[in-house]
């Protein structure tokens, strides 16, 4: 709540809490107005048809309107954060942002050392950009992908993952063992990853999380693909098109 | 004043997101306790027909915190679900909504909380379980995807991400941790990760049920309770089918059986039949029939909660050696306890998680 409210404030926001306890968000709220409803806290559940069991948020136009609505995930930066972005200034972070079409990966921001992430052989390397990683969400299921595209075509194809945070031996070591990765994993040079985080502060984490690029055997990119519920359908077609079907049919 | 141009309504969760009693209406909690009774008296009549004299009325002795404010020394819990034991005795408690460790003294006081909401060293997001060894605590965070240790004072020492999802996870005396995958990337995706201290993928190892050929339902049909016995072995306990299994330390399966009593049974068919029963809050899930698992002292120990607190004392050839329960909440949830030998008396340290109570009953 603190956090959508200093991040939108410019913007008009009003933040209304309902709870059944609202003392424990009382007390954190010296620094930010909220208004809040506690006696009502069945009734107006009833009314919005709130789950009882997670947090949930319903965001209003000034009309009364409902522009969206949703559950509150773990955390605001990686999920809130995002959906006010787009419903409130109607600004949505896209792959090209950061990765445009033909700038190479050696260059700024980058600065990635080509020849720890592209095998000599391979005409085309799938290389994924992950600020955190879990087999149960789409950063697995890019690994799961990535693995098929290499089992598939391994004389074209290869693949290369960049981490965002700094990874010790141990930590590469353990990606590695756990998930059955045989590819370069590298972790991004400091000026990319100051570059990474401010524009995760100012979008969200999560549209900077899971991005995934393609990129030819001088390290050139090809197409950039950002993170949505689409992703593996959209690189899917774009390796499948005629362009690239030569190399993976 | 500014008129708001937005408005955002936050609902906080009323409940914990494992309470599965409160916010349903009285009909339906009336309907819930008929339920229970029924099955409780079903489950008497086989207790008393086939275990007589192996039966044994648990009493509550006492809790922790204590039900008077003015007793309960200032520990404050709210999404306890595990317990776990320092080698002085002193309980140690994940609480994975306030996102702290709490440690307790042998007498329930309170000695410190560990950790805080966040992500950084010594951070805490969602600490599910802790374990302890070498006078250390290791806290799993399912938040952070880790394991993170803690010497006893509260000072982080460290600790190794993990990049897989696991539904459980066990630490042996060794050092090393046994964890089960949530997430099944093929049809022959084995049991069990055994990792090193430092959370290196050493060896996977024991064969799925293989009830379902949908891998999200066989994800379900494996979900299970770990607990490592001394010499190393892991108890596996089955959460959907009363199936235990014990692997040696190096994944040879050394042991399987069922566990024979006509609850789990019945429950297990309704599992096996694909079928869900509703929750009231979320969707529909399937009937958890073993709660939680402690290997102790030579024997195994099952914790229930359905009809009502039951915990089965079960040896090592899977014939029920002794029935403890407690029939005085239909509505007892749990998803862990421990077995403690305390002036001759076995006593069991159960984490009620509707009340975030830990119970103390022999």
């Amino acid at each position: 709540m603190k956090k959508a409210y200093h991040d939108f404030q410019g913007e008009g926001i009003q933040i209304i809490g309902v709870s059944r306890d609202i003392s424990r968000i009382q007390a954190k709220s010296a620094s930010y107005p909220f208004f809040y409803i506690q006696e009502a806290y069945e009734e107006a559940a009833n009314r919005f048809r709130a789950p009882r069991h997670q947090s949930a948020f319903y965001l209003f136009s000034a009309q009364g309107i409902l522009l969206h609505s949703g559950l509150l995930g773990v955390r605001y930066e990686t999920h809130l954060k995002k959906i006010l972005n787009s419903c409130i200034r109607n600004k949505r972070f896209t792959a090209q942002d950061l990765f445009p079409r033909q700038a190479n990966l050696s260059n700024e921001p980058w600065h990635l050392r080509l020849e720890e992430i592209l095998h000599p052989s391979k005409e085309y390397h799938l290389g994924a950009f992950f600020n955190a990683f879990c087999d149960a969400c789409q950063s697995g299921r890019i690994l799961s992908f990535m693995k098929d595209v290499t089992r598939i075509n391994p004389s074209q194809w290869g693949c290369f993952i960049v981490f965002k945070d700094d990874l010790g031996e141990q930590d590469i070591e353990n990606f590695r063992s756990q998930m059955k990765v045989d590819f370069p994993l590298v972790a991004s040079s400091r000026e990319f990853k100051s570059k990474w985080e401010s524009l995760a502060d100012e979008y969200s984490e999560s549209e900077l999380n899971e991005i995934v690029v393609i990129v030819d055997h001088q390290g050139n990119i090809i197409e950039s693909f950002g993170s949505n519920e689409n992703l593996l359908k959209d690189i899917r077609k774009f390796i499948f098109s005629e362009r690239h079907s030569e190399s993976t049919s | 004043m500014r008129i708001a141009k937005l408005s955002l309504i936050f609902f906080l969760a009323a409940y914990p997101f494992f309470s599965t009693s409160q916010g349903s209406s009285k009909g339906a909690n009336d309907q819930y306790l008929r339920e229970r009774r029924k099955i409780f008296s079903k489950l008497k009549t086989w207790m008393e027909n086939q275990h007589a004299g192996r039966i044994y009325p648990l009493q509550r002795l006492s809790r922790i915190p204590a039900e008077q404010a003015s007793e309960s020394k200032g520990i404050h819990l709210k999404g306890v679900i595990s317990l776990a034991q320092n080698e002085a005795g002193g309980l140690i408690l994940a609480d994975t909504i306030l996102n702290q460790v709490v440690v307790l003294d042998t007498s329930g006081a309170p000695l410190r909380s560990i950790g805080r909401a966040g992500q950084g060293p010594g951070e805490l997001m969602q600490p599910s379980r802790a374990f302890c060894g070498a006078g250390l605590i290791y806290v799993f965070e399912l938040g952070n995807m880790r394991v993170q240790t803690f010497e006893e004072n509260g000072r982080a020492r460290g600790g190794f991400r993990l990049y897989k999802t696991y539904s459980a996870i066990e630490r042996a005396k060794s050092g090393q941790f046994y964890a089960i995958p949530a997430i099944r990337e093929s049809q022959d995706t084995p049991l069990i990760d055994k990792l090193s201290e430092k959370g290196q993928l050493l060896n996977s190892f024991g064969t799925c049920l293989a009830f379902s050929s949908d891998l999200r339902e066989k994800s379900l049909d494996n979900a299970a309770s770990l607990s490592a016995g001394e010499g190393g072995e892991l108890w596996v306990a089955f959460k959907h089918y009363p199936i235990v299994r014990m692997y040696a330390s190096d994944g040879k399966l050394m042991s399987e059986f069922s566990i024979r009593h006509p609850i789990m049974a019945d429950q297990s068919a309704i599992n096996r039949r694909g079928e869900k029963i509703p929750t009231g809050q979320r969707a529909p899930a399937r009937i958890v029939v073993t709660n939680a698992a402690r290997y102790w002292n030579g024997k195994l120990y099952v914790l229930r909660t359905h009809p009502c607190l039951e915990i089965a004392e079960i040896d090592p050839r899977g014939e029920i050696t002794g029935l403890y329960y407690w029939a005085e909440d239909f509505a007892y949830t749990s998803l862990d306890f421990l077995v403690v030998r305390r002036s001759g008396r076995i006593e069991f340290r159960v984490m009620n998680i509707k009340e975030q109570k830990v119970d103390i009953f022999n």
